[in-house]
């Protein structure tokens, strides 16, 4: 009996309080500037702290305000993070892609195509690439073929609407003059079939393992580097066997140059050899900054008073 | 009520003020928790009045009255609804 009124008395109380306190709250709707002003005079040394520890220069408050901000910094500094990896992957990706194929298309130097490579020598005879561009993209036969701005690897040799094969430099009976550059020398260069050509030199020429083969007659055209030697003294000839420098199942993408792009003259052949030997001794990127102030003296009048 | 309960009790309050005006809400929330738990609900009402009245609630709504009564209606009922059930177990 004493606890029901108990708990009667509790419940009443409570309801008591709430209609109290629901009673002020509607005293303070009605009356929202008074409640105010009383609440900023009861409020007023828990608004003086507050300050203090917002606006503070002393220890504490700096502390919980240093922390607070390097909390917010270092959130920030997280999703900036977060979203610059994506973006730098983003990037880098756009970045190769870009690279890759302004190489192929030789970077403003001639107009190229780029041809995606669909069959190569593991499916194809040996030595022929079949590319995806054709006579509707401008292919001509006898086109060259390049891997990279001046790798040299082919000739187009069969065009369709939508198609075209390349014969490589490596096919069996392929012949080709190349300059042989470290002994300078010009020879001719035989496909051997495998990916492998071979250049034939009087016995007596020094040449070695990584000397440049170019194809003169393709501008740019370098074709690959000697890989082997072939030397007996008993022979009146020595062979340097020539492999080009990225391997034929790694070719994924190509670009074709232009038909006039293959010289057609022994002088304009000779040119270029010369041009490339004098060149040699130019080492790219040693040189001294003088030109500008040589030219300032010649061309100034006063100076050569 | 010992000493150190009210010690406790009044450090507990002033945290909930200071909480609430340093805006971290889901703190203060846990604090109102722990202080409803352990003392009574009745005692927050007040303070959401005067919350209310310094940040100018009641020209719209006050938002921490409101909250506050529902609180304190809501943690009672409970509380003596425990208690029917612990009295009758007794």
């Amino acid at each position: 009996m004493r606890v029901q009124s108990q708990r009667s008395y509790k419940r009443k109380r409570t309801i008591r309080i709430a209609i109290a306190t629901t009673t002020v709250v509607i005293c303070g709707w009605f009356l929202p500037a008074a409640f105010s002003t009383a609440s900023a005079i009861i409020m007023s040394p828990f608004h003086a702290t507050n300050q203090w520890l917002e606006e503070s220069s002393s220890l504490i408050p700096t502390f919980i305000r240093d922390r607070q901000s390097l909390q917010a910094d270092i959130e920030q500094l997280e999703n900036q993070l977060q979203v610059n990896s994506r973006t730098s992957v983003t990037q880098q990706r756009l970045f190769v892609e870009n690279n890759r194929l302004r190489e192929l298309l030789g970077a403003d130097k001639e107009n190229r195509i780029v041809a995606g490579v669909i069959a190569r020598p593991d499916t194809l005879p040996y030595d022929f690439l079949q590319i995806d561009r054709g006579i509707n993209d401008g292919i001509e036969v006898g086109a060259p073929v390049f891997v990279g701005t001046d790798i040299v690897v082919g000739l187009v040799v069969h065009t369709a609407a939508q198609y075209s094969f390349v014969e490589l430099f490596t096919t069996p009976g392929f012949e080709a003059t190349i300059f042989l550059s470290g002994p300078d020398v010009v020879a001719k260069m035989y496909g051997m079939g495998g990916g492998v050509a071979r250049v034939s030199l009087p016995q007596g020429i020094p040449i070695q393992i990584g000397n440049l083969v170019h194809v003169p007659s393709v501008e740019p055209g370098v074709f690959g580097k000697i890989a082997y030697i072939e030397n007996e003294p008993t022979q009146p000839e020595q062979y340097g066997y020539v492999a080009p420098n990225i391997s034929l199942n790694s070719l994924y993408q190509v670009s074709v140059g232009r038909v006039s792009q293959i010289s057609q003259s022994v002088e304009e052949i000779d040119q270029r050899v010369r041009s490339e030997i004098e060149s040699r001794l130019v080492v790219p990127g040693v040189s001294l900054e003088v030109s500008t102030s040589t030219d300032q003296a010649t061309s100034s009048p006063q100076t050569e008073i | 009520m010992t000493f150190f309960q009210g010690c406790v009790a009044v450090g507990l309050y002033l945290g909930i003020i200071f909480l609430f005006m340093q805006s971290y809400i889901l703190l203060g929330g846990a604090a109102v928790l722990v202080y409803t738990l352990k003392f009574s609900a009745a005692t927050l009402l007040p303070l959401a009045i005067v919350l209310d009245g310094y940040y100018g609630a009641f020209h719209t709504v006050p938002v921490f009255s409101v909250c506050a009564i529902g609180w304190y209606l809501l943690s009672e009922t409970l509380r003596s609804t425990v208690n029917i059930v612990q009295s009758e177990h007794e």
